[in-house]
């Protein structure tokens, strides 16, 4: 736990740059500017009624907080955790350490965890105060649970894509993503069933109050899993989990070097 | 005496490269020089040691421990300074100095009293607070040093200590290298292209070569000349001082414009040096046994004329 605490600090310390900070900020006010803008610019409000506006707003803020704030977070943090030490040449100093790939991918998973979900917890109080429905605090706390639970999942993703292809981690983690995540888990078969998405979206329709006639609806009933919503959230953790064992055992098995290529 | 490391039939290839081939290696306590042309095979023996590459045959310890399956029992034990610029982005020296100490499992406040006492060896001032990023070469290099040996290791490989320092930087580096082995009786495997760094820190020898062992030996022994002699620096005619010599019976060749090499015993050959030098007006300046060259035992070893893997 030592070396854990350790890596985490670390990676921290140096995650505290401008530029680091200023995508925080980015990320926590994206979702905020968008609420102002179709509150300002849109008139659903006054087509629809109190329950539909609250399923519309639900599915906003799904798509942008667990979604485009959560993935694209991760996808600064996590998809370059290899790349960033094999470029800076500091691979070789923490992979030589007992057990050094373990505890740096975890220690750099646990970063990205909490960089994400950070910006996306701000992110939802702002936008969720923007909105001006009520049932806030259920909004709240079911985008916040969602955000942590997609944190979690993206960042094992991304850590094993981008261990699996440090040189273009974020072209690849994009492609998985368009891919994996968009395409094939929205496609009613058995193959969505392995994805992210598959899972959030149903926490997301259990959770979030969602209009019943929306809920009705039958796209929803091919691309929702069955089940509690514990066992959505076991399954996202057995995701995540095997997803970042994956990545340790693939950095372990890759024989990165940081010294200059084809030095033998 | 036990080895550090004993590597049998090791082979690594790259796809379809061979980077070592059937390398055989015993490597005994004290400062070992690790020498080889470029390609040698040199940073890949020692990913080899450090468990950073997959051998493809063969079979080995380090330190008493088998290769493959106890990576982590000898990276807990080795120290390695690489080649590389490489240092920990975004931290300060002793920040840098805390990580890699805790991440070889020494509690917080021990790391930083260890990267204190490390630093301070390693002659770091106030500059150990800076960011790293604003280090010269020589400050990196000390701070590398000084993070491969953080942890107390048993066996140091440092992978090109001395390049990029000036000479005094360079002379303090290998006293450091010096007082490790002597003092606190550290192994160390010192892999470099500068061969007096060899000559005055190293016990033993071991060139690369093509991916296998040319040369592995004390230096002691290979210094050594197959027939005993005397190098004798003289200031005057030499021509004159080689005829007195052969008159004597005694053979010598000139190995420079001022340099003798006289063949003998040494203390057979003590009193006619002397005596030649008086009767053929020549001063004495220098008198040594004579050694082969680290230069010249490395040239022979990869220009493959000798293969004396003795």
């Amino acid at each position: 736990m030592n070396s854990l605490r350790a890596v985490f600090v670390y990676e921290w310390k140096r995650s505290l740059t401008a530029g680091r900070i200023a995508w925080w900020f980015a990320m926590a006010a994206f979702p905020v500017l968008i609420t102002i803008l179709i509150r300002t610019l849109g008139d659903f409000e006054s087509h629809n009624d109190i329950a539909a506006q609250k399923s519309v707003w639900s599915v906003i803020f799904y798509a942008l907080i667990p979604g485009v704030c959560v993935a694209l977070s991760v996808l600064l943090t996590a998809a370059p955790a290899v790349a960033a030490e094999l470029e800076q040449r500091s691979w070789a100093y923490l992979a030589t350490r007992p057990n050094g790939i373990f505890w740096l991918l975890l220690g750099k998973f646990l970063v990205s965890v909490t960089w994400a979900a950070t910006a996306a917890w701000m992110g939802t109080i702002l936008s969720v105060g923007a909105c001006g429905m009520d049932e806030q605090v259920r909004m709240i706390l079911s985008l916040s649970a969602l955000s942590l639970l997609s944190a979690t999942a993206y960042s094992a993703v991304y850590l094993l894509v981008g261990t699996i292809f440090p040189k273009r981690a974020m072209v690849f983690c994009m492609l998985y993503t368009v891919l994996v995540e968009l395409v094939f888990g929205s496609i009613p078969a058995i193959i969505n069933r392995i994805t992210v998405q598959f899972r959030l979206r149903t926490l997301f329709v259990n959770w979030m109050p969602l209009d019943q006639r929306m809920k009705d609806e039958d796209v929803f009933q091919y691309v929702l899993a069955e089940g509690s919503s514990f066992m959505q959230c076991f399954w996202l953790i057995a995701l995540s989990v095997l997803f970042l064992v994956a990545g340790i055992v693939v950095a372990h098995r890759k024989e990165f070097t940081s010294a200059t290529e084809g030095d033998i | 005496m036990l080895a550090l490391v004993e590597l049998k039939r090791i082979t690594k290839d790259y796809g379809g490269f061979r980077a070592l081939s059937n390398v055989d290696l015993t490597i005994y306590p004290g400062v070992t020089g690790l020498l080889g042309p470029n390609g040698a095979g040199k940073s890949t023996l020692i990913k080899v040691l450090l468990g950073l590459v997959r051998i493809t045959e063969g079979s080995g310890h380090v330190l008493g421990f088998p290769l493959i399956t106890a990576s982590d029992q000898i990276r807990t034990r080795i120290g390695y300074m690489p080649e590389d610029d490489c240092y920990v982005h975004g931290l300060s020296g002793i920040e840098s100095m805390q990580v890699v100490a805790e991440l070889s499992r020494i509690p917080a406040t021990e790391a930083l009293r260890r990267g204190h006492e490390i630093l301070d060896f390693c002659g770091m001032g106030q500059e150990r607070y800076r960011n790293v990023e604003t280090y010269s070469t020589g400050m990196r290099q000390k701070l590398r040093f000084a993070m491969a040996i953080v942890h107390d290791p048993k066996l140091l490989i440092l992978d090109e200590p001395t390049s990029g320092l000036d000479p005094e930087e360079r002379e303090a580096m290998l006293n450091r290298i010096r007082i490790l082995a002597r003092q606190f009786q550290k192994s160390v495997i010192l892999c470099t292209h500068i061969l007096p760094d060899v000559q005055v820190v190293c016990d033993n020898v071991v060139i690369l070569a093509g991916g296998s062992v040319r040369v592995s030996n004390s230096l002691e022994e290979l210094c050594r000349m197959p027939n005993p002699s005397l190098t004798v620096t003289l200031s005057g005619d030499c021509n004159a001082y080689r005829e007195v010599l052969m008159h004597k019976g005694i053979a010598s060749e000139v190995v420079s414009l001022r340099q003798l090499r006289v063949f003998g015993e040494a203390e057979a050959l003590h009193t006619p040096i002397w005596t030649a030098a008086r009767e053929s007006g020549c001063l004495v300046r220098g008198l040594t046994p004579s050694k082969n060259s680290l230069e010249q035992i490395f040239l022979s070893a990869v220009g493959g004329e000798n293969h004396a893997n003795s």
